[in-house]
């Protein structure tokens, strides 16, 4: 499962759903940068030369290239997709605990389903006698009142005041002929409260004879706490959504066949409270299959709280036409019990079948229906199969969906294109790998395994020293090979061949373990060295290529923004999960969107701990990315970049120094540093800056950062409003309870420390 | 210059820079902004501009969505015999169409619901959409034989302005601020400035990439000014800190990182301190910027009402004029909604309304303070659209899909020539019939105008030599003042 949902990696290109785009041009586009990626990433070459001719300076021909590509242009994918978010193929790839706990509710399936046989073989004697007396007396099927919580028939208006309450913003409510007997004119003035607060199941039953093709609320309810569920119905259309306080809306839709207007018709749903998902709609005793859609991103409105039925309070549109037969139950009601009433009756139909033409399959269902009537064992061993069955289907619908490289049945092929134009086809290629480099294709299918098989095959001379000088790289600023995406002809020599020979052995003999490499470079003499070595070394070798001195880099954007997380305590440090929207100016989504309900065209910013997680888990919409982290050189991830500008602007100081997140940091960091040493500022700057810059202050820095202190308590006690306003920057809360002009003057002498140079430099 | 030489001069960085000594912090901080300035400085012969440019800065009014020529500049006398008949194989010649329209089992042609006129010395044609645009006939350059290689915004647009249909290539602006960095006293040498449309109806969105410095460093990305909340992000100081604040804590941090630049002696440090103080300038003089309250009341009413609106048309066009005034090299307008797929005589009025009086407006602004002799404007979208109707053709609506094969654009102001026609299409304005302008040719000719030769700029990236214009481009010198 992990490897599957790994190759999502190659799924992770820009895709396109432009209107009136080629879906071919697309898919073409995807393979293509794939190719390239896969060459910059593991060979260190600029394959991309030979996407439209034979490379010019590299040993790449251009059918090199298309037999590469035939790896990568097999998978079941649709040129244009992705407009409600992600794009086929999708697998389910559930977490360690799900997996867990999938297994434990399918041991619990399989052991009720063999009870459940036992039972219903031991049932056969008995079997004949019931079938010929219940096709002589054909007994009217009925639902089960057990749970029955309450009915309405609509004779009159005389309902149970603590279960269904009709609700009329003018006038009376008439009654008119209906379904059976009268039922209720809902013209738009009406609909149900539904007093108290239920958290078993509800299974609604209804029948509705809509007069108008307008939308209308079927249930809804919302609670103080900010809990929203919706459901509606427009046309044939059902739609379920779902809010929570701290969670985005949830949709779910489907689609039922026949919904008409003047027409009786029966509409069945359950609820259960806390679990939207476990939500089922039958339309004329059918099931209608749900699908998540879009979430939509608006703001609900949660109040006031209540419960309702077909319609509600304020903006909850009601529905229009004759309402008849309410039933509620509080339980989950059965596919079969929910066509009996929607008049139905599937065992009458199944005894009317004569026993030698009943499938095996009807027959079990007769069996089955027999001991439901005789058994009260059986009925309990069924209930607790369905409660298994729920809990599975529930589990297995919270199981994060994730894109994959899924290939098409039959073999890879692809064609080599005619100057690299996607309709321009040429030759018949299968997949193969460039043999000038490595000749050493592995045995079995020619699929994406055997090139990776190829790629780190221990005679590769690239793929261990291109990833080695990447690593190089991250630690002092340029690889050993200055090129770090060209190892071609054009690329720059090794400063330091051997040791780059040196570290691709390494990991090649540690079997590609990448942490034994970053542990040679780290804790090398090279990478030991000081920094401080004065402004002739720096002239002398200013990219630092004779490696004389150790690496002063600075920080990368997601590494700045995630130091002064973890440096103010802020940082959230949960492992994994879905991506996060932290703090970022508003309407920059909005500006550059279409204003139709596709994925991610409206930006609303997370709360609580999700504002503080790793910049790892933020949230990247290529069309416009985070601003904050794009200012410190992150790329817009349009096309795969093995090296990232690293740029000394004004725009960075304007981030440090008033971005809400840098701002808040320090204050978290002023409010630690306070609550630890309150009395004594001078131990909060020290314990500040060692905690920033991870060396202890000097005594000169120390007095300056002092008077800063100084003046900045001066200047906020006179001025108690500007700390006020100051220390309430973010949504975390200050928890310091002294003065907030103290406060104040120590968040802007932590902000000072987060600003300083050393701060977000490699030490 | 050999390019190669030419891209080592380029790649000095600040530290060798710092190391000539003796610049202020001043001299420092601008040098980040403009790379190009700064080896200048240090005399590499040879460098940028390859020639004398003529044009020092670019306003590019880009009417994303791609406006319709038929129905503004690219009259047709033709189209009202060929009216609700079908486009002839003739002209088609089995090209590709969108998928939009591909299918589509009729394609009549359609002659444009407004009324045109002949205005200037060249006998430019404007439809009466944009009366104010043709006021300014003997200023601009039209050329109405433009044409490009996509069919769809996304490749269109990112073609337009990075000379390629696929995301990963620096933008137009970028390669400006590259090669030539910027004269502008605290300002990027690329600034970005969006406004949305009247137009609600197929409102394309726009990207990133448009603007990004794709595999140059990333400070020539533009920078985006806005219409709400900081003009600049992050502009403002936080909540509670006032001028007197930030300036301490600025000393502070200057004072502390001074020590540590003499401590280590990377020339970093002291780069990074003249970063903060830049930060602080900006800080400064940006509100000045955006304040149009300075501005006489003559200039409120040539530009239009909205220009009070911030982040609309109008006031981008004036912030524009602004930002040229104080030397910002390439300064990018967007305006969203000319998608005029469907329902164009109701929707393209209200495009036309957010726009005419603005450019117009703008362009005659630049004249009035003899900016114009060394700025170029540039007004158009990222294709044209289709002579005939895409969806059903009524007596009163009609709309058209995208066309690559012919659209019109103009240009005004310094280096082109004034009051000129260049190129025409077939009578039914389906395809060049002669003085084919490709995209590539026009950036060409943008860049030749600054003072670029577009085959001699290029920047090494996996091992290949890549230019704005790919492997394309020639200049167009009929057009050229």
């Amino acid at each position: 499962m992990n490897q599957i949902t790994a190759t999502g990696f190659h799924r992770n290109h820009a895709i396109n759903d432009e209107e009136g785009a080629f879906a071919e041009e697309y898919q073409h586009a995807y393979v293509v940068d794939r190719v390239n990626t896969t060459g910059t990433v593991w060979l260190g070459l600029s394959l991309a030369c030979a996407q439209c001719h034979d490379h010019k300076y590299d040993p790449i021909s251009q059918r090199d290239y298309y037999r590469l590509a035939a790896y990568f242009d097999n998978i079941a994918e649709q040129g244009l997709d992705g407009r409600y978010g992600n794009a086929v193929p999708v697998i389910k790839s559930p977490t360690r605990a799900q997996q867990v706990a999938v297994v434990k509710l399918e041991r619990e399936e399989e052991r009720l389903l063999a009870q459940r046989q036992r039972e219903m073989e031991a049932a056969q004697p008995r079997f004949r006698e019931w079938v010929s007396n219940a096709v002589a007396d054909p007994r009217a099927t009925r639902v089960s009142d057990e749970h029955l919580h309450t009915r309405a028939d609509l004779e009159t208006l005389d309902l149970p005041q603590d279960k269904l309450v009709l609700v009329r913003d003018a006038g009376e409510p008439t009654l008119v002929p209906g379904k059976e007997g009268q039922a209720l004119l809902a013209d738009g003035q009406v609909y149900f409260q539904l007093p108290g607060e239920a958290s078993e199941p509800r299974t609604f039953s209804l029948w509705l004879y809509p007069t108008t093709a307008d939308g209308a609320v079927l249930y809804a309810r919302r609670t103080e706490t900010g809990e929203q569920i919706v459901l509606s119905q427009r046309r044939g259309l059902f739609q379920l959504q779902a809010t929570g306080p701290r969670r985005p809306t949830t949709v779910w839709q489907g689609e039922a066949e026949a919904w008409d207007t003047n027409q009786w018709q029966h509409v069945a749903f359950n609820i259960v409270l806390g679990e939207p998902n476990a939500t089922a709609i039958w339309f004329q005793g059918k099931q209608v299959e749900l699908t998540q859609a879009d979430a939509l991103e608006e703001e609900p409105d949660t109040t006031p709280s209540g419960q309702w039925l077909l319609g509600g309070p304020k903006d909850l549109p009601r529905f229009r036409g004759l309402i008849d037969e309410i039933r509620i139950d509080a339980r989950i009601l059965s596919g079969d019990e929910i066509q009996m009433l929607s008049g139905g009756n599937p065992l009458a139909d199944l005894l009317a079948i004569p026993a030698n033409e009943r499938s095996a399959e009807q027959t079990e269902k007769l069996r089955a229906a027999m001991l439901r009537e005789t058994s009260l064992e059986f009925v309990e061993l069924e209930r607790q199969l369905e409660t298994v069955r729920t809990q599975q289907a529930n589990l297995r619908r919270e199981f994060p969906e994730t894109m994959v490289m899924q290939e098409r049945e039959g073999p890879a092929r692809t064609h080599l294109r005619l100057r690299g134009q996607y309709d321009q086809l040429g030759e018949e290629l299968s997949p193969g790998v460039p043999s000038q480099l490595l000749d050493a294709l592995p045995e079995g299918p020619a699929n994406r395994l055997q090139l990776a098989q190829w790629l780190v095959d221990a005679r590769n001379p690239l793929t261990p020293r291109v990833v080695v000088n990447r690593m190089w790289r991250h630690y002092f600023g340029e690889g050993l090979v200055k090129t770090v995406d060209d190892f071609g002809t054009r690329g720059e020599l090794p400063s330091h061949p051997g040791l780059l020979d040196y570290l691709a052995h390494e990991l090649v003999a540690s079997e590609w373990n990448l942490r034994h490499v970053h542990r040679l470079i780290v804790g090398s003499a090279t990478y030991r060295q000081t920094s401080r070595v004065g402004r002739d070394a720096y002239e002398a070798d200013p990219e630092n290529r004779l490696l004389a001195r150790g690496p002063r880099l600075r920080l990368s954007a997601e590494e700045i923004r995630d130091q002064a997380l973890a440096a103010s305590g802020l940082l959230v440090r949960t492992v994994g999960g879905v991506s996060v929207k932290p703090y970022q100016p508003p309407g920059l989504w909005e500006e550059l969107s279409r204003e139709e309900a596709f994925s991610a065209q409206r930006y609303v910013q997370d709360q609580g701990e999700r504002l503080y997680r790793r910049s790892l888990y933020t949230y990247r919409k290529r069309s416009s990315p985070p601003p904050n982290l794009a200012t410190f050189d992150a790329p817009n991830r349009e096309v795969c970049l093995a090296q990232r500008s690293r740029t000394n602007t004004p725009l960075q100081a304007l981030v440090l120094l008033n971005d809400v997140a840098f701002v808040e940091a320090a204050r978290a960091l002023a409010d630690t540093m306070l609550r630890k040493h309150g009395e004594q500022p001078e131990e909060a700057i020290r314990q500040a800056f060692l905690h920033v810059v991870s060396r202890p202050i000097a005594e000169e820095e120390l007095a300056m950062l002092m008077r800063l202190h100084a003046a900045e308590a001066d200047r906020f006690r006179a001025d108690p409003a500007a700390a006020e306003q100051l220390i309430i920057v973010g949504e975390s809360v200050p928890r310091w309870t002294g003065p907030r002009e103290d406060l104040a003057a120590m968040t802007i002498v932590c902000h000072a420390i987060l600003n300083l140079d050393e701060a977000i430099v490699t030490p | 210059m050999h390019p190669e030489l030419m891209q080592y001069a380029l790649q000095q960085t600040r530290r060798s820079f710092l190391g000539s000594a003796g610049l202020s912090l001043g001299a420092l901080a601008l040098h980040s902004l403009s790379p190009r300035h700064a080896v200048a400085s240090e005399g590499v012969p040879d460098s940028l501009p390859h020639f004398p440019a003529k044009v020092k800065r670019v306003i590019y009014l880009c009417q994303s969505g791609a406006p319709s020529q038929h129905d503004l500049f690219d009259y047709k006398p033709a189209l009202t015999e060929w009216h609700g008949k079908e486009l002839p194989e003739s002209i088609h010649q089995g090209q590709r169409l969108t998928t939009m329209t591909a299918e589509q089992a009729s394609l009549p042609l359609v002659q444009s619901k407004f009324a045109f006129q002949q205005h200037g010395q060249a006998g430019m044609w404007f439809s009466e959409l944009v009366p104010q645009q043709a006021k300014l006939a003997n200023r601009l350059c039209m050329i109405r034989s433009m044409h490009t290689d996509a069919v769809n915004h996304d490749p269109a647009l990112t073609m337009l302005l990075s000379g390629h249909q696929l995301p990963g290539r620096p933008s137009l602006g970028s390669w400006l601020s590259y090669g030539l960095g910027s004269e502008a006293e605290n300002l990027p040498a690329f600034v970005v400035l969006v406004s949305q449309g009247s137009s609600k109806l197929n409102r394309q969105p726009l990207f990133d990439r448009l603007w990004s410095s794709g595999f140059l460093s990333s400070e020539h990305q533009g920078v985006r000014f806005r219409g709400q909340g900081d003009p600049v992000l992050y502009l403002n100081n936080p909540p509670g800190v006032s001028a007197e604040d930030r300036r301490r804590m600025l000393d502070t941090v200057a004072a502390l990182n001074q020590r540590q630049a003499d401590e280590v002696g990377d020339p970093e440090i002291a780069s990074r301190v003249a970063q903060y103080e830049m930060a602080y300038q900006m800080q400064m003089s940006i509100p000045e910027l955006t304040d149009f309250s300075n501005e006489p009341e003559s200039v409120f009413a040539a530009y239009g009402d909205d220009v009070r609106k911030p982040g609309s048309y109008a006031a981008n066009c004036l912030l524009a004029r602004r930002l040229a005034e104080r030397g910002v090299r390439f300064i990018q307008l967007f305006h969203r909604g000319w998608d005029q797929h469907e329902q164009l005589p109701t929707q393209l009025p209200l495009q036309c309304r957010d726009t005419d009086q603005p450019s117009a407006a703008l362009v005659s602004d630049l004249a009035r303070l003899a900016l114009l002799e060394d700025t170029l404007v540039v007004w158009g979208g990222e294709f044209g659209r289709t002579a005939y109707c895409q969806g059903t053709l009524t007596a009163d609506n009609y709309g058209r899909d995208h066309h690559s094969r012919a659209f019109t654009i103009w240009l005004a102001g310094a280096g082109v020539k004034p009051g000129y026609l260049h190129g025409e299409t077939d009578e039914l304005g389906y395809n060049v019939a002669s003085n084919p302008v490709h995209v590539h040719d026009l950036n060409a000719t943008l860049l030749h105008l600054m003072g670029i030769d577009h085959r001699r700029f290029t920047y090494r990236f996996q091992s290949r030599d890549y230019r704005l214009t790919d492997i394309h481009g020639n200049l167009v010198e009929p057009i050229l003042a």
